[in-house]
């Protein structure tokens, strides 16, 4: 675990050498970023490029973020007003107001009905995305607050092939398993996107592949704001445990670039995902087939995360579904058994090779996961200046 | 919100969130107090109340063997929540019950001198039909229960009731104790495990209830009631019913557990925090032909299949019912033949 924390820093480090080496967006400055405090406001950081700079008194962005980590929980945006991006700090407040309001809406309609099973699935599709938009926009003001417009990367275009070869360590107190050999390709073809990952376990007979295919519907194909249908299948085989899944799964999912949300968010990016899987499940006890028994999956995922460079990302976001390796959080209270899973992720691209990065993730749900994974691309296409 | 990183800390450090319900079960039915010890066979058992010269027995199971020793004697024995009819030998010598105006499932018995002791009902060793009821996830409606209890006093079948959990809102002392409480006019005694409702007061369930998993034979069926109360079971706990199961294959076998393995509706999914973990066990149970599962937790009812095991989830018990579905509170009576296994579930409804 504490490799795998080391491991994000690293990226961490290596994303920020890699930002200078391409060429960071300089500051959506705060006192020019459109959004002065005299009133003015700007929509895009482009224009902040040519807008007069406004002084923000020092103190005020000094104290932004301890307003943003002491009253941002409770008034999201705060920060980002003390730190004089104001336009950023309403428009956080209002997506804490949505937030808010979904998790409301979806609370509420899981409440009086019960959780029926006829209207679970959208009001947990209301409610699940509010809580994310929730905690989303208090991530986004502490984010501001401290960067105070300044980005650490910028989304880059996609590379045509992406190879992945790493070790996963998987502390499941349910499994024997532990250690995973983890290898993965994603490939992008026009406005398609096609990837297969695996997992095998090195100390017991389990495994893992999943594959999907996703299709641009918006944003082109670079790294931005974007918005794709995802097809995507899992197959697992726990050997020693008696059984093998399958699941099948469709969605819809897409990344907004805050940058195109508040001026003071450049850098930073939202994520989501709703979909709807089947899984099957086979018994070795009973002789049957991955068709035996099947249960329908809700999927939602959530997250925010930043871009390091053009090429690296750090990504925090909640996954709902329960049918993995990750399994879903238990909180030792009357809420057990209705959780996914947290996971931290984050990838980056060593600057003096470009072609070879690293990915990192830890993951907490039923069980505990760390990985770390040597990347490998394609020659980033060239952009024009 | 300041409170949330605690409460992620927490959340990521609860891999084995039911560690402590195993804790505690270890130590159940055993005690010693004033110079008289107690210990309840498979700490089937909850003592409620020891002394020089008196105990008083909380019974998990409808055989309830154990190992007193007195201090001082003539010493009182009474043990609640037994069948009717159960009666006690000491040293294998019957021991006339006291009579009084008690519930009919508190026994009382004056003991004189240190020994073996069992409560077991008079049929105890009889191979033939009977019947037991499984009602879960009472919580907020313990004002309401008494017309259940009400219809299942009227069922002369009924040997007693199972439960998966919930019974109460928020698992507090006072909460348990009324439950325990409403339960004198049921005539019938009722054994259950933990659902996640008792979670925030194990030691409450602990001191009141006894165990939270369960493992009993009565009239050749297999009852396992296994603590799921965190949407897990423990692996510790894991290592007990793996025994259990391989030592009752080919008996009939009723498997009652709170969460369910699998929700019957997937997109709702109140169930296993991990479908892996269910998956495994359900294949587990296969293995062990166990002949059915019984879950709570999701108040309304279904029937489907696990693993070819034939699966109920009945929440019937009062909590927020689940909507548009038109069950409404219920119990179930199922029927067990100790030569061919289940014959029956029923579905009764109240309203």
């Amino acid at each position: 675990m504490r490799a795998a924390l080391a491991s994000l820093v690293l990226l961490g480090a290596l994303g920020g050498s890699s930002a200078h080496a391409q060429g960071v967006a300089e500051p959506a400055h705060a006192e020019g970023d459109g959004e002065r405090d005299d009133g003015a406001s700007g929509e895009s950081v482009e224009s902040a490029d040519s807008a007069p700079p406004t002084r923000c008194p020092r103190w005020r962005r000094r104290l932004a973020p301890v307003v943003s980590l002491l009253a941002g929980p409770v008034v999201h945006g705060a920060g980002s007003f003390t730190g004089c991006h104001r336009l950023t700090g309403r428009r956080l407040g209002i997506a804490q107001g949505v937030g808010f309001g979904m998790l409301l809406v979806g609370g509420a309609g899981l409440a009086l009905t019960g959780a029926s099973r006829k209207t679970v699935a959208p009001f947990a599709m209301i409610g699940i995305p509010g809580v994310g938009a929730f905690f989303i926009s208090w991530l986004a003001d502490v984010y501001a607050a401290i960067t105070d417009g300044r980005s650490m990367g910028r989304p880059g275009p996609n590379t045509p092939y992406e190879l992945r070869l790493g070790y996963r360590y998987v502390h499941d107190p349910h499994f024997d398993h532990g250690s995973f050999a983890q290898a993965g390709i994603t490939g992008w073809i026009g406005q398609h996107r096609l990837w297969v990952d695996t997992d095998v376990a090195l100390d017991a007979n389990t495994q893992r592949v999943r594959a999907g295919a996703a299709r641009r519907l918006l944003g082109g194909a670079g790294r931005g704001s974007h918005l794709e249908l995802v097809v995507a299948g899992t197959y697992q085989r726990f050997a020693e445990d008696g059984f093998r899944s399958f699941s099948g799964e469709l969605a819809i999912g897409g990344r907004v670039d805050l940058a195109d949300v508040a001026p003071a968010l450049v850098g930073s990016f939202a994520i989501g995902e709703l979909g709807l899987g089947l899984q099957g499940i086979g018994y070795e006890a009973t002789g049957g087939g991955v068709g035996q028994d099947s249960h329908a999956l809700l999927l939602v995922r959530v997250g925010w995360g930043v871009y390091l460079g053009r090429y690296g990302e750090l990504v925090v976001a909640y996954d709902h579904r329960r049918d993995g390796l990750e399994g879903g959080l238990s909180v030792d209270s009357v809420g057990s058994g209705n959780l996914g899973f947290l996971q931290l992720t984050g990838r980056g691209w060593f600057g003096a090779a470009p072609r070879w990065g690293l990915a990192a993730e830890l993951t907490a749900g039923s069980a505990w996961i760390a990985g770390l994974s040597l990347l490998h691309r394609a020659a980033p296409p060239e952009e024009p200046r | 919100m300041n409170r949330a990183f605690p409460l992620l800390l927490l959340i990521a450090a609860c891999l084995r969130p039911s560690e402590d319900h195993v804790a505690l079960d270890a130590v159940v039915g055993a005690d010693s107090i004033e110079g008289s010890t107690l210990t309840i066979d498979g700490g089937l058992g909850a003592i409620h109340r020891l002394s020089a010269n008196e105990a008083v027995v909380w019974a998990a199971a409808p055989i309830v063997a154990l190992d007193l020793d007195p201090a001082s004697t003539p010493f009182t024995l009474e043990v609640r929540n037994v069948i009717a009819d159960s009666t006690l030998t000491l040293d294998g010598v019957p021991v006339a019950r006291e009579a009084g105006d008690s519930p009919p499932t508190w026994g009382r018995w004056v003991l004189d001198g240190p020994g073996r002791v069992r409560v077991a009902p008079a049929d105890e060793g009889e191979r033939t039909p009977y019947r037991v009821a499984v009602l879960s996830d009472i919580q907020s409606a313990i004002g309401e229960v008494q017309d259940i209890y009400g219809r299942m006093n009227a069922d002369d079948s009924i040997r007693f009731v199972i439960s998966t959990g919930d019974l109460t809102d928020n698992g507090t002392f006072e909460e348990l104790l009324r439950f325990q409480e409403e339960m004198e006019s049921l005539s019938v005694p009722l054994y259950s495990t933990v659902g996640n409702h008792e979670v925030p007061g194990p030691e409450n369930w602990h001191d009141l209830f006894g165990p939270f998993s369960t493992y009993f034979e009565f009239r050749g069926v297999a009852y396992t009631l296994v603590d799921s109360s965190n949407a897990t079971i423990d692996p510790a706990e894991m290592d007990q019913l793996g025994p259990w199961l391989e030592a009752h294959i080919g008996a009939p076998h009723l498997f009652l557990t709170h969460v369910p393995l699998f929700d019957a509706s997937g997109l709702r999914s109140g169930a296993f925090r991990s479908r892996n973990e269910a998956a495994a066990l359900v294949n587990r149970l296969a293995e062990a032909e166990v002949d059915a599962l019984f879950f709570g937790h999701v108040h309304s009812y279904y029937a489907y299949s696990l693993g070819g095991i034939d699966s109920y989830i009945s929440g019937g018990g009062g909590a927020i019912e689940e909507e548009l579905d038109g069950i409404g509170r219920h119990y179930l009576t199922v029927d067990v033949d100790p030569a061919e296994g289940i014959q029956s579930v029923g579905l009764v409804r109240i309203e």
